[in-house]
């Protein structure tokens, strides 16, 4: 009579453990399902950008709450969020892989449409390779007829601005291009000065200094852009 | 030794009361913020025509995403004709949740993507 009562006693006490629809080990399995698809989303370094916020958080949290229904023995619950928390992952991983090829495209787009980019600003390819030069006088540069004094350099003509914005749209999508600029002038400090004008405008717009490599001469007042290494397939 | 009986009839009925009070009561459930405190049978039935809905707009490609969203409506389904919501409720989300990836899945093999 003893042990009966005592197996009700310890009946009724792990009743609660045993309720629900999903069983201990299913929910186990699952969450180490969660664990590792969570595992998986986190060792694509190269997605980490373009993983979406919510659902790869989303995938994190539930993650947790599985883990903590599973020591709470609430299978139900555990299986759940469990199954939900895989999913997320595995939603993460797919929108951060086509989230990248979108990038890829554009950026390959972009590549495709540098031939005529450049073009369309005033530079020349050489031949079939990827060196574009472009030479551009003070009227292109400031929209002036005339020289100016050394210390009264006007401001780049409105065209000119549009021209380095184009430039600076393909140098920064291409890191490894090279610009030199020859620059001339009446007197050197002339020439020095036209090119400092476009090179601070470059800089302007995100172009770093140390890839501009600078030579002045005398002569005939214009610069003359040469860009090396354009990558145009 | 009728006393004795008498106990032990009293103990097993509370027991089972018990056990049932445990396995259906709406216990507030304040951490999760998806998985409700109680589910009613129109919930259950709310979420089975969601998981329907978007098991429908996928149509059967033979993926195991999509495989796994059959498996968990169909149990969905089962568990109403139960009379468990919850259950019911937690087997259609899960149905829903896998269709939507079956989409994303679908998506990203076309593009030839891993």
């Amino acid at each position: 009579m003893k042990k009966i009562l005592t197996a009700i006693v310890a009946l009724a006490f792990f009743a609660p453990a045993f309720a629900g629809v999903i069983k201990e080990s299913q929910a186990k399995r699952e969450v180490d399902d969660a664990i590792q698809a969570l595992a998986a989303m986190d060792a694509r370094q190269e997605l980490s950008t373009f993983l979406p916020q919510k659902e790869a958080y989303t995938a994190r949290t539930y993650c947790n709450k599985a883990r903590n229904f599973l020591s709470d023995s609430e299978y139900d619950k555990a299986s759940f969020y469990a199954v939900l928390s895989t999913n997320y992952s595995k939603i993460s991983l797919y929108k951060g892989l086509l989230a990248k090829a979108e990038k890829d495209k554009l950026e390959s787009a972009l590549a495709g449409a540098v031939v005529p980019r450049l073009k369309s600003v005033g530079f020349k390819r050489k031949g079939s390779t990827g060196t574009f030069t472009g030479t551009f006088d003070l009227k292109a540069i400031y929209a002036i007829k005339r020289r100016p004094q050394v210390d009264a350099i006007p401001a780049l003509g409105e065209d000119m601005v549009g021209r380095v914005g184009e430039l600076a749209g393909v140098l920064n999508a291409q890191k490894e291009v090279k610009v030199t600029f020859l620059a001339k002038g009446g007197s050197e400090d002339h020439a020095a000065k036209y090119a400092d004008s476009i090179k601070t405008a470059l800089i302007e717009k995100g172009i770093e200094a140390a890839r501009i490599e600078v030579q002045t001469k005398k002569g005939k007042d214009s610069v003359e852009i040469t860009l090396d290494n354009v990558h145009v397939k | 030794m009728r006393q004795q009986k008498i106990s032990l009839i009293v103990l097993v009925l509370s027991t089972i009361l018990f056990g049932i009070g445990c396995g259906s009561a709406k216990v507030a459930d304040d951490s999760p913020d998806i998985f409700p405190s109680s589910v009613e049978k129109a919930d259950a039935d709310a979420a089975i025509a969601d998981a329907q809905t978007a098991y429908n707009a996928l149509g059967e490609d033979g993926s195991a995403e999509t495989g796994k969203a059959k498996e968990f409506l169909d149990k969905a389904k089962e568990y109403a004709n139960d009379k468990e919501p919850e259950a019911a409720w937690a087997a259609a989300i899960k149905a829903k949740s896998f269709c939507a990836l079956s989409k994303l899945a679908r998506e990203t093999r076309s593009a030839g993507l891993k």
